[in-house]
């Protein structure tokens, strides 16, 4: 097919998921540089841009296993050796993970990782704090620099709380764009009180702690009862979601507010009868309408549009071993909604396959 | 609207009548007769008579493009229909064509069904049905492999 231009070969290829197009790097040459190509990446993500099918896109990638599934197996594939403890400490929407390895949960050594793609790099060890400063233990966040659909590159954040009470946030900061180690310390107003143990969000660079932004505070909204309620947060279309609980004119009412422009908006409000009745877990990350519950009083997930108001119960929605991802509990449909709640509902992958950025060594 | 017919002449030398509303599909012969209206012969140098009744085929039936769902769901059907007439040789010269003849719809609806076609194939199976050479050496081409191994992985490769 000699008169088949360049071009011609890259209509068709961007037609295919990213785990063909990947593989037909191997058809030859021509076929690697056209794929590896900024004109190709430019027409698979305009041709997939509007692409629905399968809402976690596990289509796009063509992945016949769950993204649960492909985490499991990697970890264990990649570190089976080591007889250390592995965790996953931060997720992306970029598709990336920090991975932990080792028992020292105060200075773990770092790895970065596509779980997808098995692409997995160790992460320099981070130096010790001066003398007589205190070690606490750090919440590992991470932000990733894409700039023109391309990842540019990432930092580990790390936070410790030592000294919150004094408005003072000390970070530890790792940079692939560097590849060095960086302290840093950040001055928050109003003063912190208490810093939630949720792992911090990650999103459009902004790395989100409960309760504070980079040094800037977004308070939540209606939080100053002091009491305890049913709350959570989570990423959907790109937006940070909060869902809380409160009590108004002797009314329990769930309601669901949007970070815009760094102000809380309120996107819904549903009646309850108890404060137990429903503990929001997270909302469909690509459907900002669809927000998954757990019901304490039937024991029952559920979901919940929230411009109709229609409530649905899952009667075969499980958990997973480790806890962080529910599922359908039968047979895996590519095109059926998954639900990653509330972890991995930032683990998303991306529209493309992003290799990690190296660093200067 | 115009019933004005239009002859077009493939590079063999073969023409068809067609009717200007559907000659106009073929956006190449839209600017030219935006160019010179009066021209009702148009000679086409690269494409075949054969592969050029197929395209004017299409164009006969996308002629109008109607907005409801019950049209789009027909049109939906016939252009599955149509696809199973062609081996994938034949799709190709027909892409060279929709490229040249510049007809969007078929070529959007001929590459995404050689895509489809060829998701699941090995790289051995694309070069084959293609005629592809493969110009790696054998160290290169392991190389390609342990750097994509992911999309490799048998385990992951849906069974026929």
């Amino acid at each position: 097919m000699e008169s088949f231009t360049e071009d011609l070969w890259g209509i068709i290829l961007a037609r295919l998921p990213l785990r063909s197009v990947t593989s037909s790097k191997l058809v030859c040459k021509q076929w690697k540089s056209t794929v590896e190509s900024p004109y190709f990446r430019h027409l698979f993500l305009s041709h997939h841009q509007n692409s629905s099918r399968g809402s976690l896109r596990c289509a796009i990638w063509g992945l016949t296993r769950s993204l649960g599934s492909y985490l499991s197996s990697f970890l264990t594939k990649t570190f089976e050796t080591h007889n250390e403890k592995v965790r996953v400490l931060a997720y992306t929407n970029v598709g990336l993970i920090l991975i932990g390895l080792g028992s020292d949960l105060k200075n773990p050594t770092y790895y970065m990782a596509n779980p997808i793609s098995q692409q997995c790099v160790k992460i320099p060890p981070r130096p010790l704090r001066p003398l007589g400063q205190q070690e606490e233990c750090f919440r590992p966040g991470l932000v990733t620099r894409i700039e023109k659909d391309v990842l540019l590159g990432y930092k580990v954040v790390l936070m410790d709380r030592t000294n919150i009470r004094t408005g003072v946030l000390s970070l530890v900061v790792y940079s692939s764009e560097t590849g060095l180690w960086s302290f840093n310390t950040l001055q928050s107003h109003p003063q912190l009180h208490y810093m939630s143990c949720i792992d911090p969000i990650t999103l459009n660079g902004n790395i989100y702690w409960i309760e504070s932004d980079q040094c800037r505070v977004i308070l939540f909204p209606n939080d100053g009862t002091g009491k305890k309620f049913p709350r959570n947060c989570t990423i959907s279309q790109d937006f940070l979601i909060y869902m809380n609980m409160v009590y108004e004119n002797r009314a329990y009412k769930l309601r669901v507010w949007r970070l815009k422009s760094g102000e809380w908006q309120l996107v819904s409000e549903i009646p309850s009868v108890t404060s137990l009745e429903y503990f929001p877990l997270g909302i469909n990350p690509f459907h900002g309408d669809i927000m998954y519950m757990w019901s304490k009083m039937d024991r029952h997930f559920s979901s919940i549009n929230l411009y109709k108001g229609q409530i649905g119960r899952h009667n075969n929605l499980e958990r997973s071993s480790h806890g962080r991802t529910l599922r359908f509990a039968r047979e895996w449909d590519p095109d059926e909604d998954r639900i990653y709640i509330p972890f991995i509902s930032r683990f998303l992958l991306p529209r493309w396959l992003h290799p990690i950025p190296s660093s200067p060594s | 609207m115009s019933s004005n017919k239009i002859v077009l002449t493939s590079s063999d030398g073969e023409s068809f009548e067609v009717e200007e509303v559907v000659a106009r599909k073929l956006q190449i012969v839209g600017h030219m007769l935006e160019d010179d209206c009066v021209i009702n012969e148009i000679p086409l140098q690269n494409v075949t008579g054969d592969i050029l009744s197929m395209v004017i085929e299409y164009c006969k039936t996308h002629v109008d493009e109607e907005e409801s769902e019950e049209a789009q769901t027909k049109l939906k059907t016939w252009d599955e229909e149509f696809m199973k007439k062609f081996d994938i040789k034949t799709l190709l010269q027909i892409i060279l064509a929709a490229n040249y003849l510049n007809v969007k719809g078929l070529l959007d609806l001929v590459s995404q069904t050689i895509a489809d076609t060829i998701k699941d194939y090995t790289p051995e199976q694309i070069r084959e049905v293609f005629g592809v050479e493969n110009d790696y050496t054998e160290e290169e081409e392991a190389e390609v492999r342990k750097e994509n191994a992911w999309a490799f992985d048998e385990a992951d490769t849906p069974k026929p």
